[in-house]
C-alpha cells in the first residue's frame, strides 16, 4: 500500500476540517480528490505533505512515518505559487535538482520548451498561470512515489489544461499515484481510475471511476452535481 | 544540504546587501572627494560636512544593523511561514538545518555590514589609526580591573547581537504558528512577552546574586556583566532549540 491513513482528524479550534479519516490507496492511480470548498481536501493534502500537523491519527506513506523520508518520495503541488521571485527558471531547476535526487532537468527543459516557457526568465516577470505551469513542470519532473497536487488546473487556460493533464498521465510510472484535488471535475474526470468525495471531513465515496459510471450510470461530474448540491 | 540551503539564502539577498555596502562606500569617497576639490574659500563648508559625515560613522553603523534585523526577519518570515514556506519545509531536509542556514546567513552579513562599517570609518578619517586607537584603548580598558570584564563582556554581547536577536524572533514566530488565527499578531505578542519574561528573569538571577555577594561593588560589576552575556547565550540557544522543536513538530502553513 502507497498511504494508509488511521483515524486521521484535524481541527481548526472546535472545527473539524477532517473527522476520523481512514483511507488507503494504492500504486499506480490517478485519484481524484473532490469535495466543495471546505470539505478538507487540501488539509489532506498538506498533512500529506507534511505542512500540516495532524490533531490525531496516523499517516504512513511507503510504511514510513511524515518525515524527511516521505518528502523524498512524495512531489507536492500547493495551490499557491511557492517559488522564489528574485529566481530564474533555470535557478529553480537547479534548486530543485540540489535537493531532490528523484528530479530530471532534461524532463523539465523539454516540457517548458513545449510551453515555450525560456529557462532564462525571470518568475517575476511571468503572470501566475505561467508561474503555475512552472510550477507543475518542475513537480512533474520527479520521479516520485507520491504527486499531491491541489488544484493543478485552475489557473491555466483551457488548451494548457490538456496539455498538464497529459503531462500528468505521462510523467507518472507504474510504481506512482497521483492524488489530485480539483474543482473542474469535467476536465480531469478522463483520467482518474479512482475518486474520493470528501464532505465536511469525511469520506462519504472512495470508488473507481468505472464503478460509479457502472452502478450509477453517471459521470463523476453529474454524480458529484448530485451529491453535492445545495 | 546545509551547504545548499546556505547558498539559496546568498542568493536570495546579495543584491539587496550589496547595492548597501556600495551606497556606504559611496558616500565616504564621495565627502573625502568634495572636501579634497574644495577651492579653500568653501573648504570650511565641505570640512563641516566632512564632519557630519564623520558623526554619521555611528549612525552608518546603527542603520544597517536596523536593515540588517528587518531584512532577516522579512526573510524568516517570508520563507518559512508565508507561500516559500510550502517549498521549504517540502524539503527533504531537517528544520534545523532550514533555521540554521538563516542564523548562519544572517550572521555572515553582519559581518559583512561590519567590515563595510570599517572600511567607511577609515575612508572618512584617511587612514586607519582610529582601530589602532580603538585596540590601544581596549588595552588600556584591560588594565583596569573593573572595566575590563566590562567592556569584554560588552564585546561579546555586540558581536552576539544578531544571533540573540534573531534566536528570538524565530521562537516568537513559532510560538505565533501555534494559534489558530493571526498568527503573525499573535507572533509579535511573543516576542513582547518573551522580551518582558527575559528581563524579569535577567533582574532576579541577577538580584539574586547581589543579595549573596551583599553587594560588594569589586565583585558585582566584573562578574554581573559576564553573567548577564552568559544568561544571554543561554536563553537564546534554548530559544533555538524550542524554535526547532516547535516547527518540527507543530508546524501548521494556513
Amino acid at each position: 500500500m502507497l498511504l494508509e491513513c488511521n483515524k486521521l482528524c484535524k481541527y481548526y479550534g472546535d472545527k473539524a476540517a477532517l473527522n476520523n479519516i481512514d483511507l488507503q490507496l494504492e500504486r499506480g492511480k490517478i485519484i481524484g480528490l473532490l469535495g466543495p470548498n471546505g470539505s478538507g481536501k487540501t488539509t489532506l493534502i498538506k498533512i500529506l505533505s507534511g505542512i500540516l500537523t495532524p490533531s490525531s491519527g496516523d499517516v504512513k506513506i511507503s510504511d514510513k512515518n511524515i518525515g524527511i523520508e516521505t518528502k523524498k518520495i512524495v512531489s507536492y503541488l500547493p495551490e499557491r505559487t511557492y517559488l522564489s521571485d528574485w529566481m530564474t527558471v533555470r535557478q529553480t531547476l537547479d534548486f530543485f535538482k540540489d535537493f531532490y535526487e528523484d528530479f530530471s532537468v532534461e524532463t523539465a527543459l523539454d516540457m517548458l520548451k513545449r510551453l515555450n516557457i525560456q529557462p532564462s526568465e525571470k518568475l517575476r516577470t511571468m503572470s501566475k498561470g505561467t508561474r503555475e505551469k512552472v510550477q507543475l513542470i518542475l513537480v512533474m519532473s520527479r520521479n516520485a512515489e507520491l504527486y499531491l497536487l491541489d488544484e493543478p488546473i485552475g489557473g491555466v487556460d483551457p488548451a494548457a489544461r490538456d496539455y498538464i493533464l497529459k503531462t500528468i498521465i505521462s510523467n507518472f510510472n507504474e510504481n506512482a499515484s497521483v492524488l489530485i484535488s480539483t474543482h473542474l471535475i469535467s476536465d480531469v474526470e478522463n483520467v482518474l481510475d479512482d475518486v474520493i468525495f470528501l464532505k465536511y471531513g469525511n469520506i462519504t465515496l472512495h470508488s473507481t471511476v468505472d464503478d460509479i459510471r457502472e452502478q450509477h450510470g453517471k459521470s463523476v461530474d453529474a454524480l458529484f452535481r448530485e451529491v453535492f448540491a445545495c | 544540504m546545509l551547504r545548499k540551503l546556505i547558498k539559496y539564502e546568498f542568493l536570495a539577498d546579495y543584491k539587496k546587501y550589496g547595492v548597501m555596502g556600495i551606497a556606504i562606500i559611496a558616500m565616504a569617497i564621495l565627502a573625502v572627494i568634495s572636501e579634497k576639490i574644495a577651492p579653500t574659500d568653501v573648504k570650511v563648508y565641505t570640512s563641516f560636512f566632512l564632519v557630519v559625515f564623520s558623526m554619521s560613522s555611528v549612525f552608518i553603523i546603527f542603520a544597517a544593523s536596523i536593515l540588517l534585523i528587518v531584512l532577516s526577519t522579512i526573510r524568516f518570515y517570508k520563507s518559512f511561514l508565508k507561500d516559500e514556506g510550502y517549498l521549504m519545509h517540502t524539503l527533504p531536509v531537517h528544520t534545523w538545518q532550514l533555521i540554521a542556514s538563516k542564523l548562519i546567513t544572517a550572521y555572515i552579513w553582519f559581518l559583512f555590514l561590519l567590515i563595510i562599517s570599517a572600511v567607511y570609518v577609515t575612508i572618512i578619517h584617511g587612514n586607519i589609526t582610529w582601530l589602532t586607537d580603538f585596540y590601544k584603548d581596549l588595552i588600556d580598558a584591560g588594565e583596569n580591573d573593573n572595566l575590563s570584564p566590562l567592556l569584554i563582556s560588552s564585546y561579546i554581547s555586540f558581536l552576539l547581537a544578531p544571533f540573540s536577536y534573531l534566536a528570538h524572533i524565530y521562537f516568537s514566530f513559532a510560538l505565533g504558528n501555534l494559534f489558530s488565527k493571526n498568527k503573525l499578531a499573535m507572533s509579535v505578542v511573543m516576542f513582547l512577552v518573551i522580551n518582558f519574561a527575559e528581563r524579569i528573569i535577567t533582574t532576579i538571577l541577577l538580584t539574586a546574586y547581589l543579595v549573596s555577594i551583599k553587594y560588594d561593588y569589586d565583585i558585582t560589576l566584573p562578574t554581573s556583566s559576564y553573567i548577564n552575556t552568559l544568561l544571554s547565550i543561554v536563553l537564546s540557544v534554548i530559544y533555538l532549540i524550542a524554535a526547532e522543536r516547535i516547527f518540527a513538530k507543530k508546524l501548521n502553513l494556513e
